[in-house]
């Protein structure tokens, strides 16, 4: 009886909600269009060509495999707090508590500084007087510092600039790349290729595939961020998977059209014979690019599109961020003078100084050298490629322990696209320097990281929690707290119809 | 069509979730749109939701509404002065005859309790408008707000803590004073 409660309960909380298919599309979608996203496809088409479209069809199916395992895993906790839920439920607070700040804070410290970085270099790359006098006053990524610091003063005066154009935005950017694309495509090419994606300067076997595989995964980073709305979703167990792939397959594409017009339409020249730099290697390439198809308006409609586009990213980082941090300091888990908030504007400044702080030092440290971004890029993929290991080993583990569990959807020939995904995973990772770079660039930064964060995941569950670190949480206790924050649905009535496993 | 894509609500915002923690924030039985103080004063509460890129906040808006003495229209909003400290109480007219705001205006900024009650509330916005023949009073603060993140994925809410607790009722109670006495 108590199974039935659960279970009717969790079909009830599936199907309620009040974001359809078409949202949950566009917010998949709309996660990808970032610059250093833009930046990765230009380089992986421009030294990869055809391996490197091999490599994203190979980067594409494990993402499929693994959208299945976070579709099954979000139908058993179609839960607010996503991936900690999982991994909790299956390992434990300690990999819980690593897994998500490896997720999002890390791959945030270093995709949100190449953001930061990038932001104002692809933007002013398509402005040929207005590039030439930034590099002269120091470098067009400060515009990207500077954006950072606008929005953080708009935001101390409570100014709220890109309320409501969400969806404009969205779509904006994927027409954009879209429109680009199939005019590349259609125009007469400038470059005779072999193929549509022209031969790979790094050679096509497979073990070069592999070493680029993990620059393709970059370009759907992102996909599992639709998980957090599987509450939201409507009939979310069938709405889900479908959203995923369809996101997923709409990227692909997105890319695949622009990868093939970039390679038909800008010739991959040799800048530099010592250090082997090409066109297609630097910012460079997108405004020759915009130039080739629509003329003189390409670059301007471009520059225009990433301008917005990073100016969106870098506000909301600066309009959320802040009241992050304010609600720890509320609830004692940051200084007291995190609280502090201006008498007129009401908002939190010290918090938006400290957000602010972090994207610029960490870019200023790094000199803003777009040369560094590939660094950064590769550095978020290997902490967003260890959470999505933890997610996959634990939902093995939930089938492998509790099969008793209601699941609206079921991963199909389960644990084949697990250990697909995995496999495809930790060979990525094992490979995911391409040719010509140094892999202690890529490592020491994330290992160093993902240490502080095992450190602090360690020290948080024994010292401050007092529980063990390795003790999975179970999943009706997840669920009864998750229900019982639904409106009309007192804590205490939904506990009472928890069962208890043994 | 433009309009209505502008005004739909953000991708993931669940109506009534940030009520339900309020609800449990300010430890009540039940909640369903507004509550009653120890000292019988009616307290609605609703939702405003303020949309970002790939983010979204949800505010709480308390309100008290009592019966005014004319029809006419009037608006005032009150907020804190002070360049890094709080120095005082102002209030400033929006809307309304300038006569009548004026002994609103005095009537609110001299009230001894009101401004005990307010110096050390953290109010982001505070309304006191006359329509209809009622008044309605609408406080904002700065917690009782959930922030809904998609990059990184995460919600959260912002506690209402004990220390502010009393002094939102408080400050409602005697706004909800002056105006029935205006």
């Amino acid at each position: 009886m108590h199974t039935m409660s659960i279970n009717h309960r969790l079909t009830e909380h599936l199907n309620r909600g009040t974001v359809g298919f078409p949202t949950a599309l566009a917010s998949t979608i709309g996660l990808i269009m970032a610059s250093p996203v833009i930046l990765t496809a230009t380089m992986g088409f421009g030294i990869g060509g055809s391996a490197f479209a091999l490599a994203m069809l190979i980067a594409v199916l494990l993402m499929l495999a693994q959208a299945t395992t976070f579709a099954e895993a979000a139908s058993i906790l179609p839960t607010t707090g996503s991936v900690y839920d999982y991994i909790n439920c299956g390992m434990g607070r300690f990999f819980a508590i690593t897994g998500t700040l490896s997720a999002y804070l890390i791959v945030h410290v270093f995709a949100g500084t190449a953001e930061t970085i990038m932001s104002g270099v692809m933007a002013l790359v398509n402005f040929e007087h207005l590039n030439t006098l930034a590099e002269s006053a120091g470098g067009s990524w400060l515009l990207g510092v500077a954006f950072v610091l606008g929005f953080g003063v708009l935001n101390a005066f409570g100014v709220s600039v890109f309320g409501r154009a969400e969806i404009i935005l969205t779509f904006g950017m994927w027409v954009t790349l879209m429109v680009f694309g199939v005019l590349g495509l259609l125009a007469a090419p400038a470059v005779q290729l072999d193929g549509w994606f022209g031969e790979s300067l790094v050679g096509s076997d497979p073990m070069t595939v592999l070493s680029l595989v993990g620059m393709a995964m970059f370009m759907f980073v992102g996909c599992e961020f639709v998980t957090p709305l599987a509450p939201d979703l409507r009939k979310s167990a069938s709405v889900m998977p479908k959203a995923m792939i369809l996101g997923l397959l709409g990227v692909a594409t997105c890319m695949f059209v622009y990868g093939a017009a970039m390679k038909r339409q800008v010739e991959n020249l040799l800048l530099d014979p010592v250090t082997g730099l090409h066109v297609l290697d630097t910012p460079m390439a997108i405004p020759k690019f915009a130039t080739q198809v629509m003329g003189s308006i390409g670059p301007v409609w471009l520059g225009i599109g990433f301008l917005f586009a990073g100016a969106a990213t870098i506000n909301t980082l600066m309009a959320g961020v802040p009241r992050i941090l304010y609600g720890m300091a509320v609830d004692g888990a940051l200084p007291r003078c995190f609280t502090y908030l201006h008498p007129r504007f009401k908002t939190p400044l010290v918090c938006i100084a400290v957000a602010a702080l972090i994207p610029c030092v960490h870019a200023w440290y790094l000199g803003g050298n777009a040369d560094n971004i590939l660094h950064l890029v590769l550095a978020a993929v290997c902490a967003w490629s260890t959470a999505y290991l933890l997610v996959t080993v634990s939902v093995v583990i939930l089938r492998i322990r509790r099969p008793d569990l209601p699941r609206a959807y079921r991963s199909p020939l389960f644990p084949l696209p697990q250990i697909l995904s995995s496999l495809g995973i930790l060979v990525g990772m094992w490979y995911i320097t391409p040719p010509g770079m140094n892999p202690a660039d890529i490592y020491v930064p994330f290992g160093i990281m993902l240490g502080g964060t095992a450190a602090y995941a360690l020290f948080w569950t024994l010292v401050v929690q007092k529980v063990n670190p390795f003790k999975p949480a179970r999943v009706e206790d997840v669920l009864a707290n998750e229900f019982a924050r639904e409106p009309g649905q007192p804590a205490s009535e939904y506990s009472a119809h928890v069962s208890s496993p043994a | 069509m433009f309009r209505r894509l502008l005004d739909r609500a953000p991708s993931g915002y669940r109506p009534g979730v940030t009520l339900e923690h309020v609800r449990r924030n300010l430890g009540l039985e039940a909640l369903g749109g507004a509550f009653t103080t120890a000292d019988g004063l009616r307290v609605e509460v609703a939702e405003r939701v303020e949309s970002q890129w790939l983010m979204h906040l949800v505010m709480t808006e308390f309100s008290v509404r009592a019966p005014a003495s004319r029809q006419s229209t009037l608006s005032l909003e009150m907020r804190h002065i002070g360049a890094w400290r709080r120095t005082g109480v102002a209030c400033a007219r929006l809307r309304g005859e300038s006569g009548w705001a004026q002994r609103v205006r005095q009537a609110l900024e001299q009230d001894a309790a009101l401004r005990a009650a307010l110096m050390p509330l953290d109010f982001k916005r505070l309304r006191v408008q006359a329509q209809g023949g009622q008044w309605c009073v609408t406080l904002e603060h700065m917690g009782a707000s959930e922030v809904v993140n998609q990059v990184p994925a995460f919600r959260r809410y912002i506690r209402l803590d004990e220390r502010q607790r009393p002094l939102l009722v408080a400050a409602l109670t005697h706004l909800h004073r002056c105006v029935s006495t205006l």
